[in-house]
Parts: C-alpha cells; sequence; structure tokens
C-alpha cells in the first residue's frame, strides 16, 4: 500500500503533531545537546518553533520544565523515552508531550534520536477543568458529610423511595453503618413505640410531594430510642418531578423530656387553681357549721341531744383537714425553689400521693426529726411530682392493692457531698429484672401496654431531681419489690457579707 | 363588751359570727362588703373590726389600710378562707406566687389573722386580746 505523504502531512497538521530526528555531536561534552534537530516534514503544528532547531526549543522551553526535555537527550536512559514538558507562552502555556526512539551507537552514545512532539495544551486545559470541577464536588461533599446536622437522601424514582446518602451525623444519630442503611427505606428506624399515625402521615406527604416536619419516635441501632425531629423535603427537577427527597433528622429527646415535665407541672397548677377555688367555697360552708354548732353546744349544755351536735363538728374539723391537706401541696407560679424543711415538703405531698394512688393503697409514713428538720431548697410542684411519679409506678407494680412506704431519713455528710435527706419510696410489687431496672429511667421506656404509660414519669422524675441538685436511684427484686431512693442536699444560705 | 364590726359578703358566715359575739354580749355593726364597711367606720366608732379578705369589690387588706387612716384607735381582725380563683390564699394584691408559706407570714396589715374555718373559741379569744387593756 501507497502512503500518500500529503494526507499524511495534512493529519500530523491536524494532530498537531510534529517529528523530528536528532543525531546528537558528543565532541561539543558530555551533553549532547550540540548536534542539530531536523523537523521532518514542512508543518508541524508546534506553534512558534517551526522549523527551528533543538537550541530554539531548549530556548523556547520553560525553566521547570528544562529537565524534563534535556532527558530526551541525555547521554543515559533507556531506548524508549518520553516526558512533558511546556513551552513560554504570551498567554497561555503551551504544553507538549515527546516521546522519542533512541538508537545507540558502537560507544553506548545515543547516535540517533527521533521522535514525536504532540501539542497536548488543549487536553491538559480540559483535564484541569474536570479536576476542579471533581474538586469542588468533592469539597462539597465533605462538608455535606462534616455538618453537625444529621442529612440523609433517598431516592424518589427507585420503588420504596430507598435512601442514597446518609452523611456522618445521621451515622453518630442512629449508629448505623452507611452500608447497613443505603438501599433501604428509612422506616427501619422505627419501632414498636412508634406511633402509626405519624408515619402514615409521612407516607402520605411523601406519596404526594410534599414536605413534612414532623417528630416521631424512632431506635438507634442498639436499641436506645429517641425523639426524632424529622423534616423531609422534595427535590424536583427541571420538569416539577420530584427525583429525590432530602431528610433532616435531629434528636429532641430532652427537650421532648422537658415539655412533659412542663405539662405535668402546668396540669397540677390547674388542679392547685381548681382546688384553691373550692377550699374557699367549702371554708366558707364549713365556718358557719363550725361556729353556730359550737354556739349550740355552749348555749345547751347539759342537753341530752349535745352528742350529735359533737358529731357535727367531728365531720366540720375532718372536712377542714382534708380542705388544708389539699391546699397545701398547690400553688400557682413556676417553678420556684425556696428554703423549706424536708419535713413540711413532705407532709405537704402526702395528702395529694394518698389521693392519687387510688383507694386500694395505703400509704405509710416514717420520718425521723433530723431528716424532717433539715433545710431544702426545693419547688413544691416539682417535689410533688416526683413523689407522684415514684407512688403511682409504685401503686402500678401492686397492680393497684397494697402498702407502699415512704421514709424520711438524715443522710450524714460524707467528705465533699452535704447533708442530705434521704426519702425512699417503697412498694412490695412485682419488682424488675435487671434489663428492665437498666432501661427504666430512659425516656418512653414502658412495660406498660400501648396508652397505659408515656414512659417518661421516671425520665421526668429524674430531671427534676438533678434540678434540685440531687439524686434518684432505683433497687429492685423481681417478685419482691422496689426501693425508689432520693437524696437531697441541704439549703446552704449564701454568706452574707 | 365591745363595739364590733363585722364586714363579711357570705351571709351564713356573717350570721354565725353576729350569733357568737353578740352570745358574748358584744355590741354588733354589719357590713356586707368593703365600701359599705368603711362608710360605717367613718361613721361610728369601733374597737374592733372583723373583716374577711377575698370579697368582691373592695378586698379586706385595702380595707384595713383605709380603715387605719379612718380610725387609727380600732384594731382590726383578718379572717379568710382562701381565694376563689388561686391555691395561696392571698390577697388579691398579692404577688402571685406567694406561697401557702407566705400566706401564713403575710398578715393584710392585720393586728390579728384566723383562717377559716376557725372555732369559736379562737374567735372569741382574739377579740379578747385585741380588746384587752383598753
Ligand atoms: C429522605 C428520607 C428520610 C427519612 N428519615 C426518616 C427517619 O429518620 N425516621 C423515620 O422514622 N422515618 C424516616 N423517613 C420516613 C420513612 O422512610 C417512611 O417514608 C415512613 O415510615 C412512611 O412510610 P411507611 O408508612 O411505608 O413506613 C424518611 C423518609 C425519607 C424519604
Ligand atoms: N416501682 C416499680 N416497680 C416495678 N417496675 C417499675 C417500677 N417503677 C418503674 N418500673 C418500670 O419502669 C418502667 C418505666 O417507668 P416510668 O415511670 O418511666 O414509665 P411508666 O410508668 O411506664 O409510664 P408513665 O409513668 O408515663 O405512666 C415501667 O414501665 C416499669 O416497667
Ligand atoms: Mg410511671
Amino acid at each position: 500500500m501507497r502512503t500518500d505523504p500529503d494526507a499524511v502531512e495534512a493529519a500530523l497538521d491536524s494532530a498537531r503533531l510534529a517529528v523530528f530526528r536528532h543525531e546528537p555531536d558528543w565532541s561539543g561534552g558530555p551533553g549532547g545537546i550540540a548536534g542539530d534537530l531536523e523537523w521532518i516534514g514542512c508543518r508541524y503544528g508546534v506553534d512558534g518553533i517551526d522549523g527551528q532547531g533543538l537550541a530554539a526549543l531548549l530556548d523556547a522551553v520553560t525553566d521547570s520544565d528544562r529537565d524534563s526535555l534535556l532527558g530526551l537527550f541525555a547521554l543515559a536512559g533507556g531506548a524508549v523515552r518520553g516526558g512533558e514538558f511546556r513551552l513560554k507562552g504570551a498567554g497561555r502555556d503551551i504544553h507538549l508531550s515527546c516521546d522519542a526512539l533512541v538508537e545507540s551507537g558502537a560507544t553506548g552514545r545515543p547516535l540517533r534520536i527521533t521522535g514525536t512532539i504532540q501539542d497536548i495544551s488543549e487536553r491538559r486545559r480540559f483535564e484541569e477543568t474536570l479536576n476542579d470541577t471533581l474538586r469542588a464536588k468533592q469539597t462539597l461533599l465533605a462538608i455535606i458529610d462534616a455538618c453537625p446536622v444529621s442529612i440523609s437522601v433517598a431516592d424518589a424514582r427507585q420503588p420504596d423511595v430507598p435512601l442514597v446518602y446518609v452523611n456522618r451525623r445521621f451515622q453518630s444519630l442512629t449508629g448505623y453503618e452507611p452500608a447497613e442503611t443505603l438501599g433501604r427505606n428509612c422506616r427501619f428506624l422505627q419501632g414498636p413505640g412508634t406511633d402509626p399515625e405519624t408515619a402514615a402521615a409521612i407516607r402520605r406527604a411523601v406519596a404526594g410531594g410534599e414536605r413534612i416536619d414532623t417528630r416521631i419516635l424512632n431506635y438507634r441501632k442498639d436499641g436506645t430510642p429517641f425523639v426524632n425531629e424529622l423534616l423531609l423535603a422534595p427535590i424536583r427537577d427541571g420538569d416539577g418531578a420530584v427525583t429525590a427527597y432530602i431528610g433532616f433528622q435531629s434528636d429532641v429527646t430532652e427537650e421532648a423530656r422537658r415539655e412533659e415535665a412542663e405539662r405535668q407541672r402546668q396540669r397540677m397548677e390547674v388542679m392547685g387553681r381548681m382546688m384553691g377555688g373550692v377550699a374557699h367555697e367549702i371554708n366558707n360552708l364549713l365556718q358557719p357549721i363550725t361556729l353556730l354548732t359550737q354556739e349550740l353546744s355552749d348555749r345547751h349544755p347539759d342537753d341530752a341531744d349535745a352528742p350529735y351536735l359533737d358529731m357535727v363538728l367531728d365531720c366540720a374539723r375532718k372536712a377542714r383537714r382534708i380542705i388544708g391537706d389539699l391546699l397545701a401541696f398547690s400553688r400557682p407560679g413556676t417553678h420556684m425553689a425556696e428554703p423549706v424543711t424536708a419535713g413540711a415538703l413532705v407532709a405537704a405531698t402526702l395528702p395529694l400521693v394518698c389521693k392519687a394512688v387510688g383507694p386500694g393503697v395505703v400509704v405509710n409514713e416514717r420520718t425521723d426529726d433530723a431528716g424532717s428538720a433539715l433545710v431544702l431548697r426545693a419547688d413544691r410542684t416539682a417535689f410533688a411530682q416526683v413523689l407522684l411519679n415514684l407512688a403511682g409506678n409504685a401503686a402500678a407494680a401492686m397492680g393497684g392493692t397494697g402498702a407502699i412506704a415512704v421514709t424520711l431519713g438524715l443522710e450524714p455528710a460524707d467528705g465533699a457531698a452535704p447533708r442530705r435527706a434521704r426519702i425512699t419510696v417503697a412498694d412490695t410489687g412485682c419488682g424488675m429484672e435487671p434489663a428492665v431496672l437498666e432501661r427504666a429511667f430512659e425516656p418512653f421506656f414502658t412495660t406498660k401496654p400501648v396508652g397505659q404509660g408515656t414512659g417518661l414519669g421516671l425520665s421526668v422524675a429524674y430531671g427534676l431531681v438533678k434540678e434540685m441538685g440531687g439524686d434518684i436511684a432505683l433497687s429492685s427484686t423481681p417478685g419482691a419489690g422496689t426501693v425508689a431512693t432520693l437524696l437531697l442536699p441541704e439549703f446552704e444560705p449564701p454568706a452574707t457579707a | 363588751m365591745a363595739r364590733i364590726l363585722v364586714i363579711e359578703d357570705v351571709p351564713s358566715v356573717m350570721f354565725s359570727l353576729r350569733m357568737v359575739l353578740e352570745g358574748q354580749g358584744h355590741k354588733v355593726a354589719t357590713a356586707g362588703d368593703g365600701a359599705e364597711g368603711l362608710d360605717r367606720l367613718r361613721r361610728d366608732a369601733f374597737d374592733v373590726v372583723v373583716t374577711d379578705i377575698w370579697m368582691p369589690g373592695k378586698d379586706g387588706a385595702t380595707v384595713i389600710r383605709e380603715g387605719r387612716a379612718a380610725a387609727p384607735g380600732t384594731r382590726f381582725l383578718a379572717i379568710t378562707g382562701g381565694s376563689p380563683n388561686s391555691a395561696n390564699g392571698a390577697s388579691p394584691g398579692a404577688s402571685p406566687g406567694a406561697g401557702i408559706e407566705s400566706l401564713r407570714q403575710e398578715d393584710f396589715g392585720a393586728d390579728r389573722i384566723l383562717f377559716k374555718p376557725f372555732e369559736r373559741q379562737e374567735l372569741i379569744g382574739a377579740i379578747d386580746a385585741l380588746t384587752a387593756g383598753s
């Protein structure tokens, strides 16, 4: 087959490929740079150095790349050599790639070097922009990954909307590795305590391509529950079709716990106000009953019917005590810790506890003087909440019948710990297995059937006791009963100057 | 025998107070609210004013304050059964959040205070103490 030289030349030109031959002249020194560089053909496409020799080429190369070019012509080296170097340009550098074949003579020195030089500036520029784009995208991904917010993305075009991306915070929040989550629908975070209504609302929103902001009970990989504040938003393509969903998760368990404590407190406050009103009415009814009965007794001291009047009086006095008890615990206002003796605190709360546990449960109280006299700094309502939650659990553990023992004593100072009031609530109920005991304080942990317990009782108690600077602990024997112990530190008034 | 003004908005309470006090030989005048009570106090002389604290209109603490200005020689006995719309029973003007403890401490400006429902002997004793030496 014949090759048309013009066609070859045209092809070389459009490929911006020059072909050269160099016969080094070693007489000038070991550099071998002397000697002529001969361009083969007439058009070479290498701008600026067409038709010029090796010296011109060397001059044109940027300083930093000159060694790369010299390597091609050096004394030592393989038979096949390659390198890249840039020409100093007015504007952008010209990027050249050179491949050379070295024929050695009898002395082992290069005799003739034949090679190609190609202008690869365009390719290099393209690769650089590609790199920049990739780098920018990677930076963005790294930023999203490092975000302190849990971020998840699901593909809305695949059946059942599987997760396609989760960031690092999602992993640390849920305990699941990306490999365990990608490709699955995110509902694996839900569990027995999750409200099905909430899940259904999410399902409807996702099916309709809508945004939704909700709270849902989720479980980490290790089984611990947390309240997940979930925000889901659709991502649409140019035509408005939903292609993906982005989900933000945040753990708001503490917030939920505080809100529940606040709700309980408000309920008690409303109750307190109501009882205040009732007490006012009843006191005004008891007043004439008491005074007129006593006045009648006084006016008819020897009447045979006098015992009847005594009975009326006795009833009025009992009624007065009940009203007094009710009033003692309830108090309006927000959490206000004030100095109060442990004895007064317990005494004010017990009547309420007795009423709350129901008629089948008796509450036995044992307080010692040293414990009663200890001055604490506590909010009456908060303390009542704690005792009510503990007593409620005790009553439930005994199936609504039995006795609860409440004790108050003094815990002597111990090292750095101040004197503390030790308050215990003991029941003879079902007790707890170690696995239950271990998790009892967890928010939403409950062994009660759905709808009967929120599982927040102990969690709320824990938070309130900590607020008072105290401690709360449970000990339990399965089948025998449970003792809850509160330790509340003595109030030390700030020293006055 | 003392001259006593009873200010109380609940008729049955008023009636029982009068029965006991008149039974002790005191001279008793009555008023159904604070304004009427202050009117009486400005017109006639009394040794003791027995006043309810929570009453519609002028409350007992105000009656005592204005009453003292009008009748410096008169002694005041406050009686209270708590307020109908708060658990603390403090006077309407008391700071919100005042607890039962502060109720026990708060005297509404009175010389003595009795908590409803009090007993006949407590009432008699309080009046005796307030009129002793006069
Ligand atoms: C991007 C994305 C993130 C989600 N993240 C959660 C989550 O953290 N917790 C959760 O309970 N559900 C999450 N869901 C919702 C569930 O995947 C599912 O849509 C929901 O349970 C309703 O569907 P179902 O009733 O079929 O389970 C997420 C959904 C999407 C699309
Ligand atoms: N005195 C107790 N005896 C036996 N088990 C108890 C006792 N107290 C708590 N528990 C266990 O601990 C769990 C958590 O208690 P917690 O008070 O936090 O929630 P709950 O009682 O289940 O619900 P809620 O208090 O909202 O009605 C209970 O479900 C129960 O299994
Ligand atoms: Mg409970």
